[in-house]
């Protein structure tokens, strides 16, 4: 741009450069004329901190409900294995052994009393047999590692 | 390096330390970034109040997420902008009557051998404040920050020959308001 006659008036929609070039200095010698406030650093740093702690705080929260998940997770399969095992062994009814007592103590001339021993204990032998029978069948359809 | 890059390698230095040390690490970012960005904050909300509660906003924003300072190509463009976004949506919920005229909301400082200068520098900055929120930005973040109008552009999201239009345009309302048509210094310089 052309610098102007000394008695140019100054109209249209440009400034000449030397008097853009004084306004720019002007306003730049004015940019240090407003400061923060003395409060502002001490502020933001204690909000920056109160930040920090709360950002620290959750992630530990975080941690530990994914702790409390996975532990409840292990429980409930836990349990579901032991429900399995459960199960497998069907209790006898009692009105069934005593039954099979009176038929023992009538066919091998024995009183009840000792009858109902042996069936009680047949009985537990027959429990321990499927125990260990179902722990095997369980053991050997798990797929091996 | 030109200032401005020298300025946002510096600006991602600061982040990743607080990236490292927490809320700790921030002091260095907030000694190298507040006085400008209020500076910047307070053309755009007109109130210094606000201007700080922006810039303490943005700062404690970059604690709780360093990454987005540290994984961004230019961290002290994308600093402005969030002081820029932040202080919009302050000055779009104030009520107009609410915003103070005059200077009365500043905070100031002056040494004692610009005590003469400071009627200068109050007619700027009122000046400053009776432009368009889009040309007063774009002339303080030339002449204060000497960024580029692509630099500029990539700040306020606008082309770089927005910018530049409306840097004319600014520049033109300054010099109409602050009478430098016909001042004598004016004349001395055209007569130079």
């Amino acid at each position: 741009m052309s610098s102007p006659s000394p008695n140019e008036e100054f109209s249209g929609d440009g400034i000449p450069d030397n008097i853009q070039h004084i306004i720019e200095a002007k306003i730049r010698r004015a940019s240090g004329y407003v400061a923060p406030s003395e409060n502002l650093r001490p502020k933001t740093l204690q909000a920056a901190r109160e930040c920090w702690d709360d950002k620290c705080s959750n992630r530990t929260f975080y941690k530990l409900m994914f702790s409390v998940s996975l532990g409840l997770v292990m429980v409930v399969y836990a349990i579901q294995g032991l429900s399995m095992l459960s199960y497998s062994i069907e209790p006898l009814p009692s009105e069934a052994i005593e039954r099979e007592a009176h038929r023992t103590s009538y066919e091998q001339h024995i009183s009840v009393d000792w009858a109902l021993q042996e069936e009680y204990a047949r009985y537990r032998d027959e429990q321990v047999q499927r125990f260990d029978a179902s722990v095997f069948e369980r053991d050997s359809t798990r797929p091996s590692k | 390096m030109t200032n401005y890059e020298s300025l946002s390698s510096q600006v991602r230095e600061c982040a990743l330390r607080v990236a490292e040390s927490g809320a700790a690490g921030l002091s260095g970012l907030y000694d190298l970034t507040a006085v400008r960005l209020v500076r910047y904050a307070v053309t755009i909300t007109r109130n210094q109040h606000d201007a700080e509660d922006v810039v303490q906003t943005c700062l404690v924003r970059v604690v709780a997420n360093p990454r987005i300072l540290t994984h961004v190509g230019l961290p002290w463009s994308y600093l402005l902008g969030m002081v820029r976004n932040e202080s919009l949506v302050i000055l779009r919920k104030k009520r107009r009557w609410s915003i103070v005229d005059g200077l009365s909301d500043l905070i100031t400082r002056r040494s004692v051998d610009e005590v003469e200068q400071e009627d200068s520098y109050r007619a700027i900055w009122l000046a400053l404040r009776t432009l368009p929120v889009e040309q007063r930005e774009v002339v303080v973040l030339k002449i204060w920050e000497d960024l580029t109008f692509e630099q500029i552009g990539e700040v306020l999201h606008v082309p770089s020959s927005t910018a530049a239009s409306r840097y004319r345009y600014g520049i033109k309302k300054l010099a109409s308001k602050l009478h430098f048509l016909h001042s004598e210094e004016v004349r001395e310089a055209v007569h130079e």
